[in-house]
């Protein structure tokens, strides 16, 4: 075997040890493997056919969405993942969109309406101060997070914003690009 | 007159290689190098959970891969680039330095192309969760190539070959009766 591979695999073994042995000690360590439920759009069809059998009108102020919100370990009630075609209903049945891009990026064309919530300025605010934002909203009312496409800020905002207790978040990955590609209302 | 050129070339040549394998040259490049590999492998080992995020904006593993990727990958760029600032393995470390910015420059060259907006976890500046505009990637595109060139240069010539020496070669072909 040549030097040069031996000194390679010494320091990816050396690493992979250090490595994991950090990971268990840090406080800030993560599992193995990523919690799928952060991204897995599976539970989307489910959501819009109990959304459709059970008419909501999201104008309305004072019902949700979830007939049981539950909550998860942490105290609050996990955003869930949607696709373009719930996203869509949502979005004719006047649910809240969120963008979270920053001003420059919102600016340059959005989901018609959605309001912008840059989650960069977002995530530095207190907690008062974000309860204090969102003050007027209603807790239990459908709000859906976008941004770009296959970026993270969606799923940031919305988590941040449920751990307000907000009990409606909805996280639509496919973002602007595809929203602006499937011809649905945008403005620039 | 073709000769002469020839050999003016091999000169020229030679004056690369010793410029290229100086230990100075030499030195000044792993500093820089390994200085940054390992500050940005700081970055990434301080909040592995961000980072693991970053690599999930490629879309390019399998999410199952991802977390463990993110907690090794800091370390391998924190040993290689302590060691090519220490001088230890300076081949093997050149190389996974190498490994890694060409690894790195597919990632973000297909990033580019798809038109994906990420944050890449890879440069100087890269903060968590500020998205990266197209020309951030091309300017991360390039600091890569840069960086890549130096890798190479400190894998090739980290390690001067010795020219047989003349002498010595005379007195083996003495002893050998050829002279």
């Amino acid at each position: 075997m040549s030097k040069t591979i031996k000194q390679i695999i010494i320091i990816l073994v050396l690493s992979v040890i250090i490595g994991f042995i950090v990971n268990v000690v840090n406080p800030k360590g993560i599992p193995l493997v990523m919690d799928m439920k952060r991204y897995s759009t599976e539970q989307s069809d489910k959501l819009k056919e109990d959304f459709i059998n059970n008419p909501y009108d999201t104008s309305k102020k004072d019902a949700s969405l979830m007939q049981n919100p539950r909550l998860n370990k942490e105290g609050f009630v996990d955003p869930q993942n949607i696709k373009l075609d719930f996203a869509k209903l949502l979005y004719d049945r006047k649910a809240l969109f969120f963008d979270g891009r920053k001003p420059e990026e919102f600016a340059t064309g959005h989901i018609k309406s959605a309001i912008n919530i840059s989650y960069v300025e977002f995530h530095k605010k207190s907690k008062e101060e974000k309860e204090e934002m969102f003050k007027g909203y209603n807790k239990n009312g459908i709000i859906v997070c976008y941004c770009d496409g296959g970026c993270e800020v969606s799923i940031d905002l919305a988590y941040d914003i449920a751990k307000l207790g907000f009990t409606s978040m909805n996280i639509y990955q496919g973002g602007y690009q595809e929203w602006e590609k499937a011809g649905y209302p945008v403005e620039k | 007159m073709g000769k002469s050129r020839i050999s003016g070339r091999k000169i020229k040549i030679k004056t690369m290689r010793d410029l290229l394998s100086n230990k100075y040259v030499q030195f000044i490049l792993r500093i820089v190098l390994g200085g940054i590999f390992i500050y940005v492998a700081f970055n990434k080992m301080v909040n592995p959970e961000e980072f693991a995020k970053a690599i999930k904006n490629y879309e390019m593993l399998p999410l199952q891969l991802i977390n463990i990727m993110a907690i090794i990958l800091p370390y391998i760029e924190f040993f290689a680039g302590l060691f090519l600032l220490i001088g230890f393995y300076k081949k093997g470390s050149s190389a996974i330095v190498i490994l890694s910015l060409v690894m790195f420059i597919i990632g973000l060259t297909s990033a580019y192309a798809r038109g994906l907006n990420i944050d890449c976890g890879c440069g100087f500046t890269s903060t968590t969760q500020e998205s990266a505009t197209k020309t951030d990637l091309l300017v991360r595109i390039f600091e890569d190539i840069l960086m890549l060139i130096c890798a190479v240069i400190v894998y090739v010539f980290s390690e001067k070959k010795k020219e047989p020496e003349p002498v010595q070669q005379n007195e083996n072909q003495i002893i050998k009766g050829e002279i």
